[in-house]
Formats: structure tokens, sequence, C-alpha cells
């Protein structure tokens, strides 16, 4: 039974797949992420990486539209890798999914350019109706986070 | 003849009753005085007044104390008959020839009865004596008494010429008292006159007395001979004396008559007071504490008495504040020393510390001109004159230092005429030291003296004892508060540890199980909307995902709290935590116990950590083949060792920075809270052992069985 997504223009399935870049040091959730968005329709794997320097350089080389980054991981977090990814290749939305969700770490990545913020506790939908989010609106933070004063 | 008051008339009874019988001597006193040795000679110095040299001694006889001692009411007995009288009078002189061995270079002042010179046997005899004595004629001053009458002035003439012949000087005695004083005087032109005490004792008070006495040194001067007081008692008749220009004196203003060197047994005698029996001056001898309290009431009647105690007074009063100024037991000594000057003014002294632990006296500080030999030695706490005060407790007044029995002296070494005075310091129950002060020539200290330096070091030891004990507090405060740094800083370091104890939890829940639930999230999602196939898959991930995180979860909680410290005991939660090190790096584990009863819960999760702190450090810093756990009931406690064949541990410098080892620290810390003890060692053959006890034990069941692990258990699995 599939649920048509909420608050996304339709039709998605006339448009191109959203291209997502994942980015999760850890290889269960690495795994689930990439098993989960391929079984999404409209949305593709562009590739799956395990730290920031890896996922700067793979946006840069395959231009995906969203980059789903871990905010804690090897060479610098999702910190670094959204400015990065920001820098070398601005067109790229970065969405932040973590298992913090204080405010310092949310404000952190606000700061570094993700357009939306998932907890990880957050129901999966949640995660994709960000990632779409992202991919057509820009600005917008996945719910499941109160982010106050975010607006930029 | 009354010792106290002699009489006057006693003199002329020999002369007036010539050809007559002799009086019978009383017998019980007719052998012992013949006997030699019977009779003993008591010195009394004669002194420079303006350097206080010493420039003489006058014997005075004495009898050698009996099993029942000398008083004046033996010397009462003093035979008057001539015969009688002219073999005492030369009894008395071998007496004082005898005395003279330890005068160094000073004159000696031999009383004898003009009688006996003007007999020209007795001359001989008494010459006889002197050679005898190996003495030279030279340093022998005769000293004749003017209460004999002499009818006969070319025989006293005579008898001096060859008296000077033979190179002896003569002095007069008892001037002033005789109208045939001038007449003898004229006739032995004396090389000294010596003005009588009874005179000296009022000088300072009479005027017309003064006048004779000026006269009298005018007349000596005339003749080249040099006038000598007696009897100076007060500072201020030795004043009226120096203000007439008398320039020598003797009495107890200057200087205390020295017993007879060797009274056999007896070293606490002393010369109680000199006095005239039958025309002789003589020193009557007796125990020093009765001296010294007859000595202060006869020292000072009334005259400058007031005056001299205000000086004293003053002097004690300013050591006294000095001293309490000085808070360093060490230097304190310094000021002691300088205040000492102060109170009994001498060139020679010394300060010595008794070292109980060592039981020496050591010589800290030193003045004079044996200063660098005197410093140069300590001594045994017991040995010597100094020792023996100490032991004594109470100020010692030595007028003659080599007669003294304590004396510590190098055969064939010279030795000066030496005065000693000693002042242990003690303060209540403890000896401190001693104060000891030299001068030279024999009777040096006076009553006074004894009493300044008694007052002296009563003072000078509480206010020593007081800075050593300041000195002690002091010390405690700041042991204390280096104990409290340390446990500050244990603290410090415990409150860190917890942190990072907490926030590598809050790490490992991070990244295993909230990482792990993440996914589990995700593929559920998947196994909601998946195709048949994925669905399965994730079915198989997700429950895989989900004992994962159990596992994880239950090593956590395991680390948090071992659940086996509780439910099974302390050996089997030891064990599990050696297993579980074991398992991490390959170990070689082992374990014996034999533990009769459980420790109370509080003393077992002490135990418990001590011990998985140590393992840690066997884990971390050992790089150990294998280890060893024993645990034992002892003493109403438990008794661990965990011992490792490792590369060994270097123990901890005291001194080094408190911070490192705090591991150690905190092991050592949770043992002492709990009662116990803590230590590390270094094994034989390399490695390292723990050892620690804890006391507390749960209550004995009734009739419990002995330990649950009686044997020695083979941990490895």
């Amino acid at each position: 039974v599939r649920h048509p997504p909420r608050g996304i223009p339709e039709p998605a399935s006339v448009r191109a797949p959203i291209r997502v870049l994942i980015a999760d040091d850890d290889r269960s959730v690495r795994e689930a992420l990439e098993e989960l968005l391929m079984a999404t329709p409209g949305m593709e794997v562009v590739a799956a990486v395990a730290d920031a320097d890896t996922a700067i350089e793979a946006a840069q080389r395959l231009r995906p539209d969203v980059a789903l980054l871990d905010a804690k991981m090897p060479g610098g977090g999702g910190r670094r890798a959204a400015s990065g990814i920001r820098q070398v290749c601005p067109s790229v939305r970065s969405v932040a999914y973590s298992a913090y969700g204080d405010r310092a770490s949310v404000s952190a990545m606000l700061a570094a350019g993700v357009l939306g913020y998932v907890v990880k506790s957050a129901l999966p939908e949640e995660l994709l109706e960000a990632i779409r989010s992202a991919a057509v609106i820009g600005p917008g933070v996945a719910q499941g986070v109160t982010v106050q004063g975010a607006a930029r | 003849v009354d010792a106290a008051a002699p009489d006057p008339g006693a003199a002329a009874r020999p002369e007036t009753r010539r050809g007559a019988a002799p009086d019978p001597p009383p017998r019980a006193y007719r052998g012992p005085l013949r006997t030699s040795g019977a009779i003993t000679s008591a010195l009394d110095p004669i002194l420079r007044l303006s350097d206080e040299a010493v420039i003489g001694y006058e014997a005075l006889p004495c009898l050698r104390p009996a099993a029942n001692l000398a008083t004046p009411a033996t010397s009462s007995a003093w035979p008057t008959a001539h015969r009688e009288r002219s073999a005492l009078d030369l009894a008395c002189v071998e007496a004082a020839l005898r005395s003279a061995r330890h005068l160094g270079g000073a004159d000696l002042f031999v009383g004898v009865l003009i009688r006996t010179l003007l007999d020209g046997a007795g001359l001989a005899a008494v010459d006889q004596a002197v050679r005898r004595a190996r003495l030279r004629p030279s340093g022998v001053v005769l000293q004749v008494s003017e209460h004999e009458v002499i009818r006969d002035p070319c025989r006293a003439q005579r008898a001096a010429a060859e008296l000077r012949g033979r190179g002896y000087r003569i002095a007069m005695g008892g001037a002033g008292i005789r109208s045939a004083s001038l007449r003898l005087i004229a006739d032995l032109r004396p090389d000294f006159v010596k003005v009588d005490e009874s005179i000296s004792r009022t000088i300072d008070l009479d005027e017309a007395l003064r006048a004779g006495v000026a006269s009298l040194l005018s007349a000596s001067r005339e003749i080249g001979s040099q006038l000598v007081a007696e009897g100076v008692e007060t500072v201020a008749q030795r004043s009226a004396l120096e203000s007439l220009g008398v320039q020598l004196g003797q009495g107890r203003a200057l200087a205390i008559p020295v017993p007879p060197p060797a009274v056999p047994g007896r070293p606490d005698f002393e010369v109680l007071d000199v006095t005239r029996v039958a025309h002789r001056k003589v020193a009557i001898i007796g125990r020093t504490a009765a001296a010294v309290r007859a000595s202060e009431d006869s020292l000072s009647p009334e005259g400058d008495a007031p005056r001299r105690r205000d000086s004293l007074a003053r002097a004690l009063s300013h050591a006294a504040m000095a001293l309490q100024n000085e808070h360093d037991p060490m230097r304190i000594l310094s000021v002691m020393f300088d205040q000492m000057a102060g109170v009994v003014p001498v060139k020679d002294m010394a300060i010595y510390v008794a070292d109980h632990k060592t039981h020496r006296l050591v010589p800290v500080l030193a003045s004079g001109h044996e200063r660098e030999a005197i410093l140069a030695s300590a001594t045994s706490m017991d040995a010597g004159m100094t020792g023996w005060a100490l032991a004594e407790g109470a100020p010692q007044n030595v007028p003659n230092a080599w007669a003294n029995p304590h004396r510590r002296w190098i055969p064939g070494t010279p030795h000066e005429p030496q005065s000693v005075l000693l002042a242990p310091l003690v303060a209540g129950d403890r000896k401190l030291g001693v104060i000891v002060c030299w001068r030279s020539g024999l009777g040096r200290f006076t009553a006074r003296d004894l009493e300044a330096a008694s007052l002296f070091a009563h003072i000078a030891a509480s206010a020593w004892r007081n800075a050593q004990l300041y000195y002690k507090l002091q010390d405690t405060v700041r042991e204390l508060t280096r104990i409290d740094g340390q446990r500050m800083a244990l603290l410090a370091h415990l409150v860190k540890a917890q942190e990072e104890e907490r926030h590598r939890i809050a790490a490992d829940l991070h990244d295993d199980v909230v990482q792990l639930l993440a996914a589990v999230n995700l593929r559920l999602q998947i196994l909601r909307n998946g195709s048949e196939a994925l669905q399965h898959r994730n079915f198989e991930a997700i429950q895989e995902l989900i004992a994962h995180a159990s596992g994880r979860l239950r090593a956590l909680l395991f680390q948090l709290h071992p659940p086996a410290l509780e439910q099974h005991g302390l050996v089997a939660a030891i064990r599990a935590e050696l297993e579980r090190l074991a398992e991490g790096c390959g170990m070689h584990p082992e374990l014996r116990s034999a533990i009769d009863r459980e420790p109370e819960p509080s003393a077992r999760t002490v135990i418990f950590r001590i011990a998985q702190e140590a393992l840690q450090n066997v884990r971390k810093h050992s790089g150990a083949a294998s280890v060893e756990v024993e645990i034992r009931t002892a003493e109403d406690g438990t008794w661990v060792r965990i011992r490792d064949d490792g590369r060994g541990f270097s123990p901890p410098d005291a001194s080094a920075a408190p911070t490192g080892h705090m591991g150690l620290r905190v092991m050592e810390e949770r043992a002492r809270l709990a009662g116990g003890w803590w230590r590390i060692d270094r094994v034989a053959h390399g490695g390292t052992a723990v050892e620690f006890w804890v006391p507390g034990l749960v209550p004995a069941p009734a009739g419990a069985a002995r330990s649950q692990e009686p044997h020695s258990v083979e941990a490895s699995r």
C-alpha cells in the first residue's frame, strides 16, 4: 500500500527521479538508507559514502540533487561535508540526518548550509519528505525538529 | 677556741705561758690531724681588680670531711698547745703545697705561723716541704698572720732575709687590725700586705677606714709591696677599694673559694665559709645545696643588693623579650647565646643541644679561644661534665674543673686552672641542652652568677621549647594543607573520571545502539512498502540488528554495574571481569579464592572497583602474559592480591606531580576511606603486585559452612 507523500507538488512520477548522495559512517544505517531510497519511487541513490571527504568528492563528481549527510562522521562530520559541498557544487542541496536533536547540533548544521535536518528517531516518511522538499523547494526543515529562528 | 668568734687573747697565750705545762690537746684529734692527708686545702683566688686575672691562690686548710663531714664544730677542737700547733702548722703547709697541682702559672699563698718561721728548724722544714712538693720557691708566697706578737724584731728580720735568700716571697695577712702591724711590716718588708676582711667589709660605709687603708696603701708603696684586700663581698666594697687605688683583692664578690680537689666520693662539697681558727684562716666545707643557700644569705646583706638585683632583672627581661621575638628553633639558639653574655659575662661559652635520637650532646654555638675544638666534638649524652649537668637537670657551679670527677681529660695535655658554670636547658620534663661557660682560674663564678644562669636557663628553655612547638605546629599545618590539596586533586580527578565515563557511555550509545535502532527504523519502512523479496531480506536484517543492539546494551550495562556482584557475589564478579579482560587481550588469567564469608555490600563494591581498576592497569600498561588474582578472607575483612608478569611498575616518587599515578592514588584512597589499606609492589621476577585489604564482612550465618569457593579456580575458558 502506498501513501502519496504529503505536500509534494504532483505528479512526482512524471518528474525525473531525485538523485541522492548518502554519507553515513555507520554501515548498518548506510545500507538501510540505500535500500530504503532505492525502494522508494522517484528516488535514486548515486553513491553511499562513509566520510566527509569522500562525500564532497562524490558530490562534485556526481552532482546529486540532494546530499543526505550524517552529522557525526570521520573527516569533519556533516558540518564540513555540507559547507564543502556548498563550496564546490552550490546546486546540491544538503539534508542533515543525525542522532542528535539538540539546538546546538541543529544550528551548527544549518549554519553549514543544510536545508533540512532530520533526527534519526523521526519516522522514515519524514526523512523522505525532507529529501523531496529539499529537492523541490529549497529551504525547509523536517518535522520532528523544532528549529527556532532558523530562517536565514 | 670558738671558730665563729676567734678569741684575740688566744694569740698571746703560748707566749705568756712559755715554760708552763702545755695544755693537753683534745685526744680525739691528735692522731688524725697528724696523719698525712687528713688536712686538705681549699683555694681562694686572688684577682687583679682591673682585668680580673687570677694572680694567685691562697691555700686555706680544712679538715678532710670524714664520714660525717667537716663542720665548724670539728675545727673548734684545734689544738692550742705549742708543740701540737707547730706540728699542725707544718701539716697545714704540706696540705697547701699538695693543693698546688692545678694552679698553672698562678702563685700559691701558703699560710704559716710566724713562730714556725722564727724557729730555724721550722723554716728548714717548710723549705723542705716545698722542695718535696717539687715547687719552685719563687712561685710560693709565705703568708704570715700578724696576730702573733713578735718581741724580737731582729729575729723577724733575719727570718725574712733567710727566706728571700731562698727565693720565697712574703705576705702579711690580716693587716690593719693589730697595733703591731706597722712594726711587723717594717721588719718583714712583705711583698704583699693583705688588708683584713673585717676592714673590707665596711670599707664602703666608713670614711675613717678608707683613710686608714689609703695610708696603708701609701706605706706599702713606700716599701715596694702590693696591697691585697681580703674578703671583698659586694660590688660596693669592690668599687670603694678600687677608687682608693687598691689593685688586688679576694672574696666572694670576685671569685668563690675552690674546695679541695680530691674529696673522694664527695663531689658535691664546696667551701661554705672562710673563718679564723687559732689565728689561721681556714675553710669550712660542706654540701653544695646548703652552700648555695648559705652563700646567698651571706652574700646579700643590704647595701648594693637591690641594685645588683635590678641589673640582673633588666638583663633577664631583655633576654626574655629577645627570646620571645624569635620563633625559629635554630635561630633562637643564637639569640640565647647573645643574651646569655648579658646575664653572665664570659668570653668562653658554648651551647650544646641534646639529640635524644642519637643520645648525643651536639655543640651548636661556641665562642672563645677553644671555639673550633668545641664545635668539632659531639659527645655522648651522659659523658663529661656537660652530660652530668644535663642528667642533674640543675645548674652547676664547678669552681675547679680539673677536680670535678665528671671531667674528661686527655692525659698529658696541659690544663690551665678553669672554672665552669653549667646551665642545663630544661623545659618541663624535656632536657633540651646545656649552656656551658668557662672562666680561666679557679672559683671564678659566684653564687650570683649561678643564680643568674639558673634564671636565664629557665627562660631560655621555655622560649626554646615554645619555638619548637610552634615550628612543629606550622609543620603540621603545612602537612595538613598538603594532604588537603591532594584530596582536592583526587576529588577533581574523580569528578573528571566520572564525567569521562559518562561521555564514553554516551558515545557508546550513540555509536552502537542509536545507529542500530535508526537502521531498524529505516528497514521497517522498507518492510511496509517494499516488494516481497525485499521484505523477506529486510526481516532478517532487522532481527540481526536487534540482536546486535541488545548485545551491545548488555555489555554496556555490565560495565555500569556488574549484576554478578549482587547475584553471585564478589568472586563471580571478579571472575567475569577477569574473563572479559582475558578475552580482550589474550592474557592467561588465574583466580584463587578462599572466601569464608562474603564482604558486606559497601565493602564488596569497593573491593570490586579496586580490582577492576587494577585489572584495567594490567590490561593497559603491563604487557603481561598472565595475571593472577587471589582473594581471601582475613581478619574480619577481605584481602586481595592481583599479580601480573608484565614489565613491572616504577614506584611513584613522593615528590612527583600529584596528578601522576592518579589511578593508583584513587585505588589507595578507596581502600583507605573504607578503613583498609592498599599497596603496590614490584614482583621479584618482573611484574607488578597490587595488594589490598578492606574490612567488613556479612554476619556469619549460624553454622555456616566454610567457603563457597574453597578451591583454586581456573578462570580461563
